[in-house]
Formats: C-alpha cells, structure tokens, sequence
C-alpha cells in the first residue's frame, strides 16, 4: 500500500498532459512489453512521453514499481475524476430542476 | 530573425494533477507527487494551454508594448501554440495579433475578457452525453434512478430556502395579492420545452413581441451623435447595446432564415436564408448545445452585445461585463412576461456554443459576440416530459 499523502508536486521538464499521464501510468500498470522498454531505456522512453529526467536521477538498474500498485493509484485517480463529473449529471439537472443542463465542455486539460 | 512580444491579454494559472513520483518510480516506489502544471491562459486563443518552466520564463522576459527579436527556437513553438505573438506575414498570426489589439482597443476589463473568451463554447452536444452508443436525435428523459445515483455521489443540494441561524426577531408580513393585470400575468411567466411545430407563429406575433421586447420607445439625444434609447428593460448606462439576431423556423410568410432585428426601423434583415424549417430547428439546436426540447421553437434570439458600446462608457471597467449580462437577463424577463401576456411558450437559456453562432452570425466576437438564446412559439399542447411539475406554494407560518 503506498502513501496516500501526496508528495511536493513535479514542475520542471515535465510536458506530458493531464489525462496522457494517466494513461502513461495505465501501460506501465498493464504492459509488460512497454514496462521492458522502460526500465532498457528509461530516460528515452520517458522523454518520449513528454518527461524528461535528468540522467543523474535515473537509477543504473531500474526496478519498476509493481503493476498492482500502480494500477491501484490509476484505479482510485480515475475513480475521482469520474465523480467529478459525473456523464449523467447534465441529464439529471435538466430535468429535475429545469435549468441549465450540467455539461463539461471537452477537456481542455486545465481541470 | 522573429519579432515577438508577450500578448497583453494573456493569465496565467497552476494546477496540480494526480501523479506518481517518475524517479521513485523507477526504483520500484509508488509515491503520488502531483504533477504542477502551468497553463497560460489567452483571451486571444480562448484555451489554456501547457506551458514548461522554462518557457513560463520566456514568455514574462518579452514586453507587451513592443517587437523585440528573438532567436530562441522556444518562441516559435510558443507562437504555434498562440502564447507569443509573432510579427509576420503568417495569416493566423495575424488574426491573433488583431484579436490582442481589438481587446485593448474596445475596452476590455481583462478580467472579464479572461472570463468571456475563455468560457465560450463550440461545438459541444448534449446528446454526445446520452446513454447508448449512439448519440439520439433527441434527448431522452431522465429515470428516477439516474436522479438517485446523482444525489448519492453529491449528496443533496443546499436546502432550498436559506437557513440562518435564528439572529432577531421575524416579522411577518401580510399575504396581500395585488391588483392588476401584471399580478395576474407575473404567475403565468414559465419556461416552455414543447413547441406546437404543427401552427405558424403570425408574423403580427412576432411583430409584437419584438417591439415590446427589443424595440425603442424613446430617444435622448444628449449631445450630437450622443443618443440613449429607451427600451422596456433597464440597460447599465442606458445604452442598450445588446442587439437581437432572430434564427426564424416556424413564422407564417417569413422565411426560414437568419435575420437581424433592425430597431431602429421596427424591421427584420436577412443576414442567411435557409433550406427549410427542419434546417432552421436542427441548425437551432446545434447552436443550443442540442437542446433537442428547445430547438422546436418557432423563433429563437441569439442575444448578442455590442461590447464596444457598453465599453465606451465603461472603459475596461470591472463591473462593465456584469452589466452586460444583467441587460441580456432584463430582455430574457421581459420577453417571458410578453409571451405569457400572448399565449405564446418561452425560454432562456446561456448553454449555448457561442463561438459557432459568433461564427454562423458574422460576429468578430470582441466588438461584437452571443451571450444567450431565447426562443418562443405557440406552446404544444401537452407538457414537456423535461418540465418540473410545480405545486402552488404559500409561505409557512
């Protein structure tokens, strides 16, 4: 089980969007062809993917963190972010309260 | 070499997204280390775009008020993503550079420039949200179980009427109905989601509740080419600049078509004819987000503001915008309370693509651009399935 308490946030370097890094996490979580091709070239593989680390952080052996936990973080991630916006509420608010139906524009990755 | 320079109307904001720490990662740790983005925001772009440190830096070392050469390659994928503005020949570019100028020109509060460009919608579909694999030509009525499910994510919504903590002594005041034909009209002022699509709407009709609505029924000159109108609704500084694009459907002998209401002669101008009806209804909905139970309305209003007007008197002003908008709520009321006197269904609504109608409309959207929709017709005779059902109500004692 990992710490739920996030850490200092990641600035620097790092380009991917909001909803690719999800799914970057998802692969890791669920390929292990993709996983092999992480831990040969991490730095050209994450770099790739719009994260670019320094060559000293990179361990010289890497082991990746196990897909369960992974995909557990993903699971419980996406599990919110479907909360947040719920694909029935612009439904239900049209009808019920007859107002402006509740609708979230296409994500523009900006939350 | 290039010459750029940082865009006057451009924000910036950070948010933290959910994210592993990638080095632990790769030492066989799961660690969340939310993912800080940066996002520069452009009124001029109207999206909010991923911006690096580095580039967040660059961006803030040019000068809004002047060209300035730049060699850095970083400043032409900011260009491409319209968080620079570029000086060139290229035609996008130069787009961009007139929507900066024309927002400092016609007296945008950046503020609400921020707010207004950045909220508009385009191309969005309410039926692409419907359950099933296909989106429906029409929205289907909502179950009970969705409403359920909806309210166990959320949790009930703030009672209806306000509580506050008992703080001094109530008094009553006397249930007195008044006298007059507005008491009688006010009741019957409601929303209508059912068209009769099977009866015209007189073109007499329409003719009446335009002027009631948006016509002039006065005029102050205060100094030569200095004239306030007078309409039936309030307008902040009496200068009326929201203006009345009718999308015409269902008016016996007016054609489908969209027209722009001319106050000044009382008339109607044809801005684009359409194929038929259907065309108008479908091109109706698509402009109101597929507001399917709207888009049966024999005439809808795109109501669009005159932005510059407003911002003549009020000079990126901080409470310009929300003028605006109350003057486009003030013509939404009466124009209800108008329909309700003629037996006619009515609605508002601001779930609207703005930037298509702007668009479909010839509006440049800075000078000029669509707030809202209103749409009126003879009312179905049955009730819309999406219609609250409302019991009377008398204060509690």
């Amino acid at each position: 089980m990992y710490n739920e308490t996030p850490g200092p946030g990641q600035f620097a370097h790092i380009t991917i969007g909001e909803s690719d890094a999800l799914d970057f996490l998802d692969r890791l979580a669920t390929d292990d062809a993709f996983r092999d091709e992480v831990a040969q070239n991490p730095g050209g593989v994450l770099l790739a993917h719009g994260i670019a680390l320094d060559a000293a952080n990179i361990p010289e052996t890497v082991t990746l963190a196990s897909k369960e936990e992974i995909a557990e973080f993903v699971e419980r991630e996406r599990r919110k972010k479907a909360g947040a916006r719920n694909v029935l509420g612009f439904a239900i608010f049209y009808y019920v309260l007859g107002a402006m139906p509740l609708v979230i524009s296409k994500d523009d990755g900006a939350g | 070499m290039a010459r750029v320079r940082r865009p006057v109307f451009l924000f910036f904001t950070c948010q933290d997204h959910p994210f592993l720490d990638v080095e632990q990662l790769l030492r066989g740790v799961v660690e969340p280390a939310a993912l800080r983005r940066v996002y520069g925001l452009s009124a001029a772009v109207g999206g909010a775009v991923p911006l690096t440190e580095d580039e967040l830096q660059l961006i803030l070392s040019l000068p809004s008020d002047d060209w300035v050469e730049s060699a850095d390659p970083r400043t032409e994928t900011l260009a491409d993503r319209g968080l620079i503005l570029r000086n060139g020949d290229d035609p996008v570019d130069g787009e961009r550079r007139r929507r900066d100028e024309l927002l400092a020109e016609t007296g945008w509060n950046p503020y609400a420039a921020l707010f207004h460009f950045l909220t508009r919608w385009q191309g969005v579909d309410l039926r692409a949200w419907a359950p099933g694999d296909e989106p429906p030509d029409e929205l289907p009525p909502v179950r009970r179980e969705d409403l359920e499910q909806f309210v166990a994510e959320r949790g009930p919504p703030p009672p209806a009427f306000h509580p506050r903590e008992p703080s001094g002594r109530v008094t009553e005041l006397p249930l007195v109905d008044g006298v007059g034909a507005i008491f009688e009209l006010l009741p019957k002022r409601k929303t209508t989601r059912a068209f009769d699509e099977g009866r015209a709407l007189f073109t007499e009709e329409l003719s009446i509740l335009l002027r009631s609505v948006f016509g002039v029924h006065g005029s102050a000159t205060a100094l030569p080419g200095v004239v306030t109108l007078k309409r039936t609704s309030p307008s902040g500084g009496g200068l009326h600049p929201v203006e009345a694009y009718l999308l015409v459907a269902g008016v016996d002998g007016l054609a489908p078509g969209l027209y722009r209401y001319l106050a000044e002669q009382h008339a109607l101008e044809l801005l684009e004819a359409l194929e038929s009806s259907r065309d108008a209804r479908r091109l109706g909905t698509s402009f109101m987000s597929g507001q399917t139970y709207f888009g049966s309305a024999h005439v809808l209003v795109v109501m669009a503001a005159r932005f510059e007007r407003n911002h003549w008197k009020y000079n990126a002003h901080d409470k310009a915008y929300p003028a605006i908008l109350m003057d486009a709520a003030h013509l939404s009321q009466t124009l209800y309370l108008v329909a309700a006197e003629m037996g006619l269904g009515a609605f508002v609504t601001a779930a609207v693509n703005t930037a298509d109608v702007d668009e479909r409309l010839g509006l440049d959207g800075y000078r000029e651009g669509s707030l809202v929709i209103c749409g009126f017709g003879p009312p179905a005779a049955e009730p819309s399935p999406f219609d609250p059902r409302f019991e009377p109500y008398t204060p509690s004692r």
